[in-house]
């Protein structure tokens, strides 16, 4: 008993063969200098085309006192520029605003170190009349600078 | 040179019919394209940090605070920056602050005919470094690391380059240099001339910017419905596919002037790696860069194809230079589920070390 054809998978081998075959035409046509320079008359027309249109229709809203294409772009660039000054005092501001935040930062730097010299400072201050103490020993009882100032 | 044949496509197309199958699928797949609403993007918290133009900075907030330095993240300006967001459990800003790191995510917005005379310049100097400045203000960082994808990576790039002492690092995701090696972009770009490709509104129009994009892929542009098909069987897989196909179809129109000097520099002259391109009067000198780079293209994608982004790892003047090829497509490592797999782990792991 002979097997019964799977039409469906003809169906895809036929459209896959198909496929490769156009895409291979389409190839050869997209690579072809002829065409691709036809391409480019044929964008250039469209262009200009529409650049009669564009005109024409200009005309006529400016004979019926009507803002044109034209007004309107005018007023959009106005705006454009208008923003770009704008953001130029901004930029300016986030400017200062960085400069000062790295003043400040600096200046809290300065104060943390300058707050833990002092520490340093009391802490060898302290080691030195403890180590004075102890030499003076048995000695008569001194009263030390820091007994002097709490007094 | 003649063009090839077209009544082979014809036959082609006739042969195709007897796929009779997948042309249900595909029919299917259309009527699910034209009828079913596409899901919202951008949903992981935020807040806006900055606004200029169109320009918005947004800031997610990492998950642990480990004072890791600010990541800025720089998308093309070509698509929606909502990409890097897709989907909560797919999203590249998400995926990173999960991972302890600060994001802010550069969104360029859609422009105007009033941005029309908006060149490279003003994109990079003005609206990206003052982007730069805000989020080391927000971050109280001196310096930033820095992800561009795609164009964005280009821009990311230039922008090291002229700016050095604000970039701590450079990732570049799928980021041409080698604009020569551009595949069909390049061809595209020197079809015409560069002027044809602005509107009168000053802005290079939508429709050729879809165009440009279905034309990469043209099979693809049928293919997708089958996809669409496919995905239609679990609820889960149709979001992903429709949050994709919703990226796909936002484009955004370039500013023209913008447009102008990013194919004439780039496409057309390939300055980038000459260190010839001039930006308000600075060169961008890659030589510049002296920060760690990690180079990362995606070894399957056809927009940005390896050979034009891996000369940046020899361009830039660091000595620190990381280049991993990806195994992924251009967007897959950023929506699908190679990026939570594989490539936010990588990046967690370089911002770490060059943070430190």
């Amino acid at each position: 008993m002979s097997e019964t054809p799977d039409f469906m998978k003809m169906s895809q081998q036929i459209y896959d063969q198909w496929e490769k075959g156009m895409s291979a035409w389409w190839d050869q046509v997209l690579e072809n200098p002829a065409f691709l320079s036809a391409l480019g008359e044929n964008v250039a027309n469209q262009s200009r085309m529409r650049g009669a249109y564009a005109k024409a229709v200009d005309e006529n809203l400016s004979k019926m006192h009507l803002p044109t294409r034209g007004d309107l772009v005018r007023v959009a660039r106005i705006a454009t520029l208008l923003e770009e000054k704008v953001l130029q005092v901004e930029d300016h501001l986030l400017n200062i605003q960085d400069t000062l935040s790295r003043i400040e930062k600096e200046a809290i730097t300065a104060r943390i170190d300058a707050a833990e010299t002092r520490i340093e400072l009391r802490e060898r201050l302290a080691q030195l009349e403890a180590r004075l103490e102890g030499l003076e020993g048995g000695a008569a009882p001194r009263r030390t600078s820091r007994a002097k100032k709490e007094a | 040179m003649n063009l090839p044949d077209p009544l082979q496509g014809v036959e082609l197309a006739v042969a195709g019919v007897g796929g009779a199958e997948q042309a249900a699928l595909v029919r299917r797949g259309m009527w699910l394209h034209a009828t079913l609403p596409r899901p919202p993007v951008g949903q992981t918290p935020h807040i806006e940090i900055h606004r200029q133009d169109k320009l918005v900075v947004r800031y997610y907030a990492p998950a642990t605070d480990e004072g890791l330095p600010p990541v800025v993240i720089v998308p093309s300006l070509i698509n929606r920056a909502y990409v890097c967001d897709l989907e909560p459990d797919r999203s590249l800003v998400g995926g990173l602050a999960r991972l302890g790191h600060p994001v802010y995510l550069v969104d360029w917005g859609v422009p105007g005919p009033e941005d029309a005379d908006e060149g490279v310049g003003y994109v990079l100097l003005t609206l990206l470094h003052r982007s730069v400045r805000r989020v080391c203000h927000h971050a109280r960082a001196q310096k930033v690391l820095m992800l561009g994808y795609c164009q964005g990576g280009t821009l990311a790039a230039m922008y090291t380059a002229l700016r050095p002492e604000r970039v701590a690092g450079l990732a570049c995701l799928a980021t041409p240099v080698k604009f020569s090696e551009g595949g069909r972009f390049t061809d595209f770009a020197n079809a015409g001339s560069v002027e044809a490709i602005v509107g009168p509104d000053g802005l290079v129009d939508l429709d050729i910017m879809a165009s440009a994009f279905k034309l990469l892929d043209p099979m693809g542009n049928w293919s997708k419905y089958i996809a669409l098909e496919a995905a239609s069987r679990d609820p889960r897989t149709l979001k992903r596919t429709l949050a994709r196909e919703r990226w796909l179809e936002e484009n955004v129109p370039l500013p023209g002037r913008f447009a102008q000097e990013f194919v004439t520099n780039a496409y057309r002259e390939d300055r980038l790696l000459d260190g010839t391109w001039e930006v308000d009067g600075e060169v961008v000198d890659l030589g510049n860069i002296t920060c760690p780079v990690l180079v990362t293209p995606c070894a399957k994608d056809f927009i940005a194809p390896p050979d034009a982004c891996t000369p940046l790892a020899t361009a830039v003047g660091s000595d620190d230079v990381t280049v991993e090829v990806l195994g992924s497509g251009h967007i897959g490592c950023v929506v699908g589920g190679f990026g939570p797999k594989v490539y936010y782990p990588l990046l967690d792991r370089w911002f770490r070390r060059v943070g430190s």
